[in-house]
C-alpha cells in the first residue's frame, strides 16, 4: 500500500510543533482523517515499523498522545520524505497564529506546507544520544563541557569549511592563472595561508552574529549559538588561524599577499559585519570580499598584480551579485525579522535588476578577457554559451521574480563558476603559446608533480 | 541517513512526549551525562548548563555555576553575562512579538481588502503572495532600523568587553593555577 504522508500542526498554545506522522500499512490503525481534530496516532516511521526501532517497546497500542492533531494538508509520497522534512529544527515564535515566523510557509501555495520538524540537530553533532522517551534533544538543558574529541568538528564548523574551501579554489584559480613560475611549496604555502586567514575571518563573525543567527532557521544550528564553545574559545581559534595564516604569507609568500590577506579579514570583520545590519550596500563589500582571494593567489605566483588579476577579480565579483541576490530572494521573511539590511526585502526591483547587470558583465568580461593575455580566445568562445545560459536565468529572475526562478539562478551560480573557472584554464594563455614544448612541459610538470587527476592530454588541444 | 533516522526518531518522541511516566517491563530511562530536563541544582553544578531555545526571543539562555572561590572579576563577568542575556531576551521577545502582531495585522488588511475569508475551501490558511508580503517586510525593516542599530551598537559593545573580561578571568585561573602547582 502507497505509504501517505500526513503533515500535521499541533493545537496553538505555547509553542508550535509540528510532527509529521505516516499511516502505515497496519489494518489495525485508526485512520486519520483530514478535516477534523482527531487523536492521532503515530503508527509507522518512515521505513522502519515500531517494534523494529531499537529504543521503542514492542507494543504500540499504548500510543495516544495527550495533544490532539489536526491535519494540515495530505499527500500520498512514495519516497519523498526529503522535500517534506527540511533537515534544520524548526520552532518559531509564538503567536496568535502559527508557524508565522516560519519562512517556509512563504514558499507556495499550491505544495502542502513544508514544515520543519521541531527537536531535530540538523548537523547531527551531538545530543544523539538523549532520552528520547522524555524530550527531543533540542527541548533539554545541556551541560557546557567542552568535549575535546567534537573539536575539530567544531573548529570546521565555525570557520564555514565548505565556503573557505570555496575560497582556497578560488585562491588556486589565480595561482595557476598567473603568468609566474608555479612552486609546488609555494603553492601549499599560499593556499594553506589564505585558508587560515578565511576560517579566521568566517569565526569571528559568527562570534558577533549570535543573536542574529538565532532568529533565523538556516543559522540557528551554529556552534556558538549552541554553545558548543565559548565565545572566548571561538576568538582564541580565530586569532591563532588569522595569525599563522598572516604570518605565513608574509614570511614564505610575499608582503602583498599577507596584506591582501589581512585586508580581507578587516574587510569582511571590521565592514561587512557591522554593515549588514545599516545599508543594502554591503552586498557590493561583500562581492569585494569574495573577489580578493584569486588576487592572492596571482599575487603568490607573480608578486604583483597585472591585468590578467584584475579580470579574473572582476568576474569573481560580478559573480557574486547573481548568487547572492537569489540566495536571499527566498530568505526575505528570516532577513526582515532579524534585522538584516538586503536588497531583497528593501528594494526588490534593485535585486533584481543588478542580478541581471552583472551576469551580463560577466559575459562581457569573459569575451574581453583575452585582451588581457589571460586566456587565448578560445576562452571567449567556450564560455559564452555558458555564460548565456547564465544570462538566461538571470533575465528570468529579472523578469518574473519567484522563489522558483530564484532557485534556479542560485543553483545555476553553484555549477556556473566551477565550470567558468575549468574552461578558463584549459585556455590559458601561456599554455599556447608559440613555443608550445617548454610551457607543456612546464604545465605536465607541474600537474604530474602535485595533481591527484590523471594526466588529460592538454597538449592535444 | 543519520539525519533521517534522527528525525524518524525525534518525529516519533515529539509525538510520544506527553505521555505519562510508564515504565514498561525491562526498560529502564536512559541516563546521559551532561544533558537532563532542567539544570541540576547549583551546588551539584560543575560547569554552566545551556538550555533549549526560548519560543518567544529564540535565543538559548544559559544558567551560570557559581563557583565557590568566585573572584571579583569573574563574579563581574558572570553578572555582566547574566544582565546581557536578560536584556537580549527582553529585546528579542518584544521585537519578535511586534513582528508577528504587524503581520497578523497586515495579513487582516489584506484579506479585508481582498475581501476573502481567511480560510480557504481545502482547510488551508489564506495568505497574501509573496509580492504583497514583501511589501510588509519592507516597511517592517524600515521601521524598526533604528532600535535594530541602537540594539547592535550596545551588542557589540557588551560582547567586546565580555570577550575582555574572559580572557582576563582565564589568565588569572591560569596564573593561580600555576602558582598552586609551584
Amino acid at each position: 500500500m502507497r505509504p501517505a504522508v500526513y503533515v500535521f500542526q499541533q493545537r496553538a498554545g505555547a509553542a508550535v510543533r509540528t510532527v509529521v506522522l505516516q499511516k502505515g500499512g497496519r489494518s489495525a490503525c485508526t485512520p486519520v482523517r483530514q478535516t477534523c481534530d482527531v487523536p492521532a496516532r503515530c503508527l509507522h516511521t518512515w521505513d522502519t515499523p515500531w517494534d523494529k526501532r531499537w529504543y521503542s517497546s514492542k507494543a504500540p497500542s499504548s500510543i495516544t498522545p495527550q495533544h490532539t492533531y489536526r491535519a494540515v494538508s495530505r499527500e500520498n509520497v512514495e519516497n519523498d520524505y526529503r522535500r517534506i522534512l527540511p533537515t534544520s529544527a524548526s520552532v518559531p515564535a509564538s503567536s496568535t497564529e502559527p508557524l508565522q515566523g516560519d519562512s517556509r510557509q512563504e514558499t507556495g501555495h499550491n505544495k502542502p506546507t513544508t514544515i520543519a520538524e521541531d527537536g531535530v540537530p540538523a548537523t547531527g553533532v551531538d545530543d544523539v544520544d538523549a532520552d528520547p522517551e522524555v524530550l527531543p534533544p533540542n527541548q533539554l538543558w545541556r551541560e557546557q563541557r567542552l568535549d575535546l574529541g567534537k573539536l575539530p568538528g567544531y573548529y570546521m564548523k565555525l570557520s564555514k569549511i565548505r565556503l573557505t574551501g570555496l575560497v582556497v579554489i578560488s585562491a588556486m584559480g589565480g595561482y595557476y592563472m598567473a603568468p609566474g613560475s608555479h612552486d609546488i611549496s609555494t603553492f601549499v604555502l599560499a593556499m594553506t595561508g589564505t585558508g587560515l586567514t578565511s576560517c579566521a575571518a568566517n569565526t569571528i563573525n559568527q562570534v558577533f552574529e549570535v543573536p542574529f543567527d538565532s532568529q533565523m532557521d538556516r543559522t540557528r544550528n551554529r556552534v556558538l549559538v549552541r554553545g558548543l564553545l565559548s565565545p572566548l574559545h571561538a576568538v582564541g581559534f580565530a586569532t591563532v588561524a588569522g595569525s599563522t595564516g598572516t604570518l605565513l604569507l608574509y614570511n614564505w609568500i610575499n608582503p602583498l599577499t599577507a596584506a591582501l590577506g589581512v585586508g580581507n579579514l578587516a574587510l569582511y570583520t571590521l565592514l561587512y559585519t557591522p554593515m549588514k545590519r545599516m545599508s543594502i550596500a554591503n552586498t557590493w563589500v561583500g562581492s569585494v570580499v569574495g573577489a580578493i582571494p584569486p588576487l592572492m593567489g596571482w599575487a603568490a605566483c607573480t608578486g604583483g598584480l597585472e591585468a590578467g588579476a584584475w579580470v579574473l577579480a572582476g568576474i569573481l565579483y560580478s559573480w557574486q551579485f547573481p548568487h547572492f541576490n537569489a540566495l536571499s530572494w527566498r530568505l526575505r521573511p528570516d532577513y526582515s525579522r532579524a534585522g538584516y539590511c538586503m536588497m531583497s526585502v528593501t528594494n526588490p526591483d534593485l535585486c533584481r535588476r543588478v542580478a541581471l547587470r552583472h551576469c551580463l558583465l560577466i559575459t562581457t568580461v569573459c569575451s574581453l578577457a583575452p585582451l588581457t593575455n589571460l586566456t587565448t580566445w578560445a576562452f571567449a568562445f567556450n564560455s559564452l554559451p555558458l555564460n548565456l545560459y547564465f544570462t538566461y536565468l538571470g533575465w528570468k529572475f529579472y523578469e518574473d521574480a519567484n522563489n522558483q526562478s530564484a532557485r534556479r539562478l542560485f543553483m545555476a551560480s553553484l555549477w556556473h563558476l566551477p565550470t567558468l573557472l575549468l574552461c578558463m584554464f584549459i585556455c590559458k594563455k601561456s599554455l599556447h603559446d608559440k613555443d608550445k614544448k617548454d610551457n607543456v612541459k612546464a604545465f605536465t610538470d607541474f600537474v604530474v608533480g602535485f595533481h591527484p587527476f590523471p594526466v588529460l592530454p592538454f597538449h592535444r588541444l | 541517513m543519520i539525519r533521517t533516522f534522527c528525525t524518524a526518531r525525534n518525529a516519533c518522541a515529539a509525538a510520544r512526549k506527553h505521555r505519562p511516566a510508564v515504565r514498561r517491563k525491562g526498560q529502564t530511562k536512559i541516563h546521559v551525562p551532561g544533558i537532563a530536563a532542567q539544570p541540576p541544582a547549583q551546588s551539584q553544578m560543575t560547569h554552566d548548563w545551556i538550555g533549549p531555545a526560548d519560543p518567544s526571543s529564540n535565543l538559548r539562555p544559559i544558567k551560570f555555576r557559581v563557583p565557590s572561590g568566585e573572584t571579583a572579576a569573574e563574579e563581574r563577568l558572570r553578572q555582566l553575562r547574566d544582565d546581557t542575556q536578560e536584556w537580549n531576551q527582553a529585546f528579542w521577545s518584544n521585537h519578535n512579538q511586534q513582528f508577528n502582531k504587524e503581520k497578523a495585522d497586515f495579513i487582516r488588511s489584506w484579506l479585508e481588502k481582498e475581501d476573502c475569508n481567511s480560510v480557504r475551501a481545502d482547510g488551508s490558511k489564506r495568505m497574501p503572495p509573496a509580492e504583497d508580503m514583501s511589501e510588509f517586510y519592507r516597511t517592517f525593516l524600515t521601521e524598526h532600523q533604528h532600535s535594530q542599530l541602537q540594539y547592535q551598537r550596545e551588542w557589540y559593545k557588551r560582547n567586546l568587553y565580555i570577550i575582555y573580561l574572559s580572557f582576563r578571568v582565564k589568565m588569572s585561573r591560569l596564573v593561580s593555577r600555576g602558582m598552586m602547582r609551584r
